[in-house]
């Protein structure tokens, strides 16, 4: 580009009009100016990948606000601002850029690790005994219990008052709860059972100093099939509670006891097959007589667990 | 927009008279002329601004005016936090 630079043209490069009157010359036209003015609009319409359409007067404007949008979307899309339509949200990025609060925290593999093996600890049974009731006793409690599993029924069976009588001058003597029925959801769920009870006793040793008299205390099953109390199938078997009965004397009525128990216990065991009505025993066994005692209170709820 | 077609032309580029060669200068048309004066003039009326005989820079103008306007109308758009607020509360509501 250059301005008009020909024979009679201003000082300034600028086109001088012809006066005939003074004699002037207008300046000369060029071809250089002319092709000058050509060449730099059409290289850069032609450069905006526009073809020279002489049918067409508006191949300028058309290129310049071309450049323009391609030259302000290009810059918003790579710089520190994105345009809305231009934005995209990168496909990974590092969690430090993502803060947390209360209610959303990440975990560290440490930790995770930690909860994993708690709760492979505590879904697992720590121990079966001879019955085949899985128990679980978590660390300081003195418990036992299982903690797996959605609940699918609570049952409880509640009698609060003299549920029964038992008197034997020699022996094992026993009272037995009517069985309540009671049937688990599931055939492979556990069955948490809590029991409390209030034992009223009154005995005599029939042995040296310290014998204690033990009571047994089962929880029965009733099979479907057999229609009685199994006593294979137990809750608790043996499960003893042992009373200190003070004498050095046998047959002394000096050394009758009387005295209250009162006990409780939770266990998870594993359902089973068939199982229609859950009842208590409780059994007093040992070197005792003139013994009699009465469950004054007794309740055992259970919860199954899927 | 259109190379130059009038007689005389080479290859659409203007040649000057030559005498000595008795070549005619290439003839300088009015649809060149017009074709120069639309093309420079849809670029000032586009940017909004009216020809004016007295001045010479309004071409500079306009250009400037039309990246100006183009900026602002990008800026409205970009991703700034009252913004994103703003499409964020839009959008819930599209889910809510």
């Amino acid at each position: 580009m250059h301005k008009i630079d020909s024979s009679n043209a201003g000082p300034q490069g600028q086109w001088l009009a012809g006066n005939p009157v003074t004699g002037q010359l207008p300046t000369a036209a060029t071809a250089a100016w002319f092709n000058a003015i050509q060449d730099e609009l059409a290289n850069y319409i032609e450069s905006r990948g526009i073809t020279l359409n002489k049918a067409e007067s508006q191949q300028l404007k058309a290129a310049i606000t071309d450049h323009i949008e391609k030259s302000v979307a290009q810059a918003l899309g790579t710089g520190q601002q994105g345009n809305v339509e231009l934005y995209q949200h990168p496909t990974s990025h590092p969690a430090s850029m993502i803060e947390v609060d209360s209610a959303r925290q990440f975990l560290s593999a440490q930790e995770k690790s930690q909860i994993l093996a708690f709760v492979k600890e505590a879904s697992k049974a720590s121990s079966t005994n001879s019955e085949g009731f899985l128990t679980y006793l978590p660390d300081g409690e003195t418990q036992p219990r299982y903690c797996k599993g959605q609940l699918l029924q609570y049952f409880e069976m509640l009698n609060d008052a003299n549920l029964g009588y038992s008197s034997n001058d020699s022996g094992t003597q026993k009272i037995q709860m009517d069985m309540v029925e009671f049937t688990p959801k599931s055939s492979d769920s556990r069955l948490f059972v809590t029991l409390n009870l209030s034992l009223e006793y009154e005995g005599v040793s029939t042995q040296a100093a310290n014998s204690s008299p033990t009571f047994i205390i089962n929880a029965l099953k009733q099979d479907a099939r057999s229609g009685s109390p199994k006593n294979g199938l137990l809750f608790w078997n043996k499960e003893r509670v042992n009373v200190s009965v003070e004498g050095d004397t046998v047959d002394s009525e000096e050394h009758r006891e009387s005295l209250v128990i009162s006990y409780s216990r939770r266990i998870c065991i594993p359902a089973w097959e068939g199982v229609q009505s859950i009842g208590l025993q409780i059994k007093a066994s040992g070197n005792i007589q003139s013994n009699r005692f009465y469950v004054s209170f007794a309740d055992f709820f259970i919860e199954e667990f899927s | 927009m259109h190379n130059i077609d009038g007689a005389g032309h080479q290859q659409g580029k203007f040649v000057g008279r030559d005498p000595d060669t008795g070549t005619a200068g290439t003839a300088i048309t009015a649809d060149w002329l017009n074709a120069v004066q639309a093309e420079v003039g849809s670029v000032i009326v586009e940017a909004g601004i009216s020809l004016d005989k007295r001045q010479n820079n309004q071409l500079v103008q306009a250009i400037a005016t039309l990246i100006d306007r183009k900026l602002s109308q990008a800026s409205q758009g970009a991703l700034t936090e009252a913004r994103v607020v703003a499409l964020i509360k839009q959008h819930a509501m599209v889910w809510g």
